[in-house]
């Protein structure tokens, strides 16, 4: 109900069909839950949650340099249980996170679920609508500033160009779960159309300067993960192939072509007493197929380390290296800013960073968490914010604190 | 006089052999926690892998065809430990987990959160479908306590 509210106030995102098609889906449904039978078969849940960044150069979720608090994100979600088989469950979503897009309220997920087999030791389901993507540990809840690993996702691996088609979009899924004598099998995957904003766009293109279009963008996402049943370990093979293909404006230099993205991630996660050690490895081939006149194909890599101790129920503190490269064969960036014409800097092409933060999580309800990193490299430094890549500083630190409220 | 300092002995050394002894016969009055279900609920026996699947939100309904209510305690609640290591055998953050993954990516409904064991009885005896833990030392009525294999 209040997804379809919150649609119709949305002046920045056009709302798509397969929304309204839902809202009218949800709403009976939805009345019908407010009769006392139906109460128990329907909750509601939030989250909230607040920071502040400073950067020592370059700008970060807002003016950094001077010290910003544009971040801020928030959520309200419900789910229904229509039926024994059927599922309803919607979210909006607020963010702000600087000068990034999406900014404001969307609808982040809405879904219609079919559950055709639920036993014990097995289950397995489609859905269908808006869709959060299974991808890596942290994409399905990555808004929700508890479920993260610290105060922000690892930037280079999760926070990419892909943001978008990683994140959510409005597809068919099917997803299965099978308890094994060691542990769980799960196995998800999403087709569908992602939600592509001018800012996705002009990661997808790489910086271009270019007033083009995509059109017919469509993606594959998918999951396997494994997860012992103690929580010792649980390891993860994510992959999702983003295709579009890209129309120039007139008179630009640029040709008709393809745009082909693939990643793949390799999770890992080990638990030890009080440590945790958890690592990820994501690959990414780009491809633009005929724009430049030739092919072009951009081999990324970026992966990071993390290890956290948790001193109590309440205390914990980690530490992360993470590394990005935008190609593999060209680490150090000289290729790519040759390629630019040296209107790029080198260290647009990567990006290393090593943070160290503490976390204090006095109930399940609130985070408090503070966060320093020390970088080399600007590759996800966001465009918007810092258009001149003249100015992106290449050795430069960030603090972040932020307080997150959930219920 | 003899007799009261051989009482009072036999008496020390029972209390301090209980409380040397940690499978002793004493621990067992504090025995592990108890999986209780509103006596509705036509399940008598379930292995930990079963639990387990149930209290990560991985089921919606029982064989009947009754939806799954899980009923926790508070992770402050000196109940809530036992049941998460001696039961589940789960790491407290690898449980929360799952259920941040079912309640803020659409995926069900999250478990019924009540304060203390008083409330969990209540809630058990009320509620359809309910499933919960007690400790093996809170006396019961009106819930059925389900044979863990």
């Amino acid at each position: 109900m209040i997804m379809c509210r919150y649609s119709t106030l949305n002046r920045h995102i056009s709302p798509r069909p397969v929304c309204y098609l839902l809202c009218l889906l949800v709403m009976p449904f939805a009345l019908m839950a407010a009769t006392p039978n139906g109460e128990q078969n329907f909750s509601w849940h939030g989250f909230l949650s607040q920071g502040y960044v400073h950067t020592s150069d370059n700008q970060f979720l807002g003016d950094s340099t001077d010290g910003s608090a544009d971040f801020s994100e928030a959520g309200l979600n419900a789910a229904w249980n229509a039926t024994r088989q059927l599922l309803l469950s919607g979210q909006v979503l607020y963010r702000r996170a600087g000068e990034a897009k999406p900014m404001g309220t969307r609808i982040d997920y809405a879904i219609l679920d079919w559950r055709l087999h639920d036993q014990l030791d097995a289950g397995l389901g489609l859905r269908i609508g808006r869709l959060k993507n299974p991808y890596g540990f942290y994409s399905e809840t990555r808004d929700v500033a508890a479920t993260r690993p610290g105060v922000i996702l690892p930037e280079g691996t999760y926070n990419d160009y892909l943001r978008e088609v990683t994140h959510s979009m409005d597809s068919v899924g099917f997803y299965s779960h099978m308890g094994l004598s060691s542990g769980t099998f799960s196995m998800e995957a999403n087709i569908g159309k992602p939600l592509i904003n001018d800012e996705t766009k002009r990661s997808v293109l790489n910086g271009l300067p270019t007033q083009g279009e995509l059109t017919n963008e469509r993606a594959l996402v998918g999951r396997f993960l494994y997860e012992q049943n103690t929580g010792v370990w649980r390891a993860a093979l994510s992959a999702a192939s983003f295709s579009a293909n890209y129309e120039p404006a007139a008179g630009e230099p640029f040709l008709s072509g393809e745009i082909l993205a693939d990643q793949v991630m390799l999770s890992f996660e080990y638990n030890r007493a009080q440590w945790q050690f958890t690592s990820e490895y994501t690959w990414r081939n780009i491809h633009y197929n005929g724009i430049f006149g030739n092919d072009r194909i951009y081999r990324g890599i970026g992966y990071y380390n993390q290890l956290t101790y948790y001193a109590s129920a309440q205390w914990s503190i980690y530490a992360r290296k993470e590394d990005v490269y935008l190609d593999k064969s060209d680490k150090d960036g000289k290729a790519f800013a040759a390629e630019s014409g040296f209107t790029r800097p080198a260290h647009d092409a990567f990006a290393k960073d090593i943070t160290y933060g503490v976390r204090y999580q006095p109930s399940r309800s609130w985070t408090l968490g503070l966060e320093y990193h020390r970088i080399n490299g600007t590759n996800w430094l966001p465009r918007i914010e810092n258009p001149n890549p003249a100015t992106h500083k290449r050795y430069w630190e960030m603090l972040l604190a932020q307080a997150a409220y959930r219920f | 006089m003899l007799r009261r300092l051989l009482h009072h002995t036999l008496l020390l050394t029972l209390f301090s052999t209980c409380f040397l002894q940690s499978a002793g016969v004493c621990s067992e009055e504090s025995a592990a926690p108890k999986v209780i279900v509103n006596p509705q609920v036509n399940t008598v026996q379930l292995n930990v892998n079963q639990l387990r699947a149930i209290f990560s939100l991985r089921v919606r309904n029982w064989a009947n065809g009754q939806p799954i209510r899980v009923v926790v305690l508070d992770a402050k609640h000196p109940g809530s430990l036992p049941f998460v290591r001696e039961i589940l055998n789960m790491l407290p953050h690898q449980l929360h987990r799952q259920w941040d993954r079912v309640i803020y990516s659409g995926l069900g409904q999250g478990p019924t959160i009540v304060p203390d064991e008083q409330a969990m009885l209540r809630h058990i005896a009320n509620t359809p479908g309910a499933i919960g833990f007690i400790s093996g030392a809170t006396e019961y009525d009106n819930v059925q306590v389900l044979d863990i294999e």
